[in-house]
């Protein structure tokens, strides 16, 4: 196990409460574990007690089988920590950056080179980062939490500002390192990242984790197997029926309706991880 | 010193290099000569000189460090450099001793440009970056407990005014052993030795053996600061 959570408590100082209260979790190596919940669950909370830049935490927490409270500064050598905003040094170039920061390590680096090009970031460019677009900038901090090979990586909303085209490239590149041995904490409310990378979700509402699973088996859970269909109706209109694939009649009349409509769509309507997650908590995620 | 401490110091001159922070100092420097060879008569350099070449590393440098703080606070960096193998303490020294060396050397060349390229230019460096290391530390430390610039400059007028009151004592406005308790006292003896090309070097040795006594306990005392309200101070951000 890579990180053993129990009963884990946190209190920001003057706070009148918990905001993480009593959470318990694994994480295996090498998995992709999503922690997942609405802005102020205490998702953001937690990564940072795991960083150990909130050290007052209450309970029990392992990394790497060691209490993280006796942990020094060797640790950060093997974690990345990639944040949800771009706390960059906007004066310099991505490359000086990366260049400063790789220098704080004790540990073998990447070239930053190399990693501006896997971010698809310039190479070579006197821009200064205070001139990157938000999407760059996020990818800098991206590129930057992988510059000493960490075995733990910490990703707090990592598709941020991101086109849809980098927002792909970056979930492969997190498959591509869970898959070469990383694990990889993800910190997000977004349910499409969260449900096409992670291997088990968490999902957090107001400190307390309400459920730990995998994603299929959450949207599996309490499931009607339903298929809806739409097709030309009369009148130039759009038809639309639903069939629940667990009665025999209204399975037999899908069948039919296949044979005898000109579909144009169908799908199952399996729940989202949003659907699961309203369901759990009673609340949304946005 | 550390490598990781060499690397966080290069990092702090070259973001102050960024921020234009020489352009200020260069430009204090020139204001400051050109006042002097213009305007100062030639017998009462020896008494003016040494306030002004207190001002560039002392009140100056609260102000610099106090603005690179802000700076990074601004883009939220520090955040970053908390989950480095670099300690607070590495960095808190990093932005000191780098923080230190545009006043040391702003000052170095006052001296040198209002009473010449001598000996006087070397004696002046030690004690002039001792003074700039005090300087930082108070900065550093007025700047963890004002949330922005604005209130900063409010909050630190009272130490500046506390931290110059031996000026009174050089100017003879007060009493010579009335704020010897004061960290800017042995400085401004130096400057004032230095001034009157009167230098003791046992005085000389004792004042700046004093300074750095000086500047360690406000370098701990800025670490310590530091260490205890900066996690403090992302818990909030």
């Amino acid at each position: 196990m890579i990180v053993r959570v129990r009963d884990l408590r946190f209190r920001y100082p003057g706070g009148a409460g918990d905001v993480l209260d009593g959470l318990d979790f694994d994480i295996s190596e090498g998995e992709i574990f999503g922690f997942l919940g609405p802005n102020g669950s205490g998702k953001s909370t937690t990564q940072k007690v795991l960083t150990r830049i909130l050290p007052s935490y209450r309970g029990a927490v392992k990394v790497f089988d060691k209490d993280l409270g006796s942990l020094r500064s060797d640790y950060y050598n093997h974690i990345g920590v990639s944040f949800e905003f771009p706390n960059l040094y906007e004066k310099l170039t991505a490359e000086e950056n990366l260049e400063f920061y790789r220098g704080f390590f004790d540990v073998p680096t990447d070239e930053p080179r190399e990693l501006l090009e896997r971010f698809d970031l310039p190479v070579g460019d006197s821009r200064r980062v205070g001139a990157f677009s938000k999407g760059m900038k996020m990818r800098l901090v991206l590129a930057r939490s992988l510059i000493n090979r960490p075995k733990l990586w910490f990703l707090d909303e990592p598709t941020t500002g991101q086109d849809p085209l980098h927002a792909v490239q970056i979930r492969d590149m997190i498959r591509q390192m869970a898959d070469g041995g990383t694990t990889v904490f993800l910190t997000t409310h977004d349910m499409t990242v969260a449900d096409k990378l992670c291997d088990r979700v968490a999902f957090i509402n107001d400190g307390t984790l309400v459920v730990v699973d995998t994603p299929r088996a959450l949207k599996l859970q309490d499931h009607q197997r339903l298929v809806r269909i739409e097709y030309p109706a009369d009148g130039g209109t759009l038809a639309r029926e639903e069939f629940h694939l667990d009665d025999p009649a209204s399975k037999q009349a899908f069948v039919d309706a296949i044979q005898t409509r000109e579909i144009e769509t169908i799908h199952t309507l399996e729940p989202s991880l949003e659907d699961v997650f309203l369901r759990v908590t009673g609340r949304g995620l946005s | 010193m550390s490598r990781r401490i060499t690397v966080a110091v290069r990092l702090v001159l070259t973001i102050q290099s960024r921020a234009k922070f020489p352009h200020v100092y260069f430009g204090m420097t020139v204001f400051t000569v050109i006042v002097f060879r213009t305007l100062v008569p030639d017998e009462l350099i020896p008494m003016v000189l040494p306030a002004f070449l207190f001002g560039e590393p002392g009140s100056l440098g609260v102000l610099m460090v106090a603005a690179h703080r802000y700076l990074e606070r601004g883009e939220r960096s520090v955040v970053a450099i908390l989950v480095t193998p670099l300690s607070s303490g590495e960095y808190v020294s990093a932005l000191i001793l780098g923080s230190a060396v545009l006043p040391t050397i702003a000052a170095a060349l006052i001296q040198a440009g209002v009473q010449g390229f001598d000996g006087r230019v070397l004696l002046i460096v030690p004690p002039l970056y001792l003074i700039a290391v005090i300087s930082g530390s108070i900065g550093l430390v007025l700047s963890t407990m004002f949330r922005d610039f604005t209130r900063f400059l409010v909050g630190s007028i009272p130490a500046i005014m506390i931290y110059s009151l031996p000026l009174l004592a050089f100017f003879k406005l007060a009493p010579w052993w009335a704020f010897k308790w004061i960290p800017s006292d042995p400085a401004l003896v130096v400057f004032g030795m230095l001034s009157h090309d009167a230098v003791s070097m046992p005085a000389y040795a004792g004042s700046v053996g004093l300074l750095g006594v000086f500047a360690a306990a406000a370098w701990w005392g800025a670490i310590a600061t530091y260490s205890s309200r900066v996690r403090g101070e992302v818990e909030f951000a």
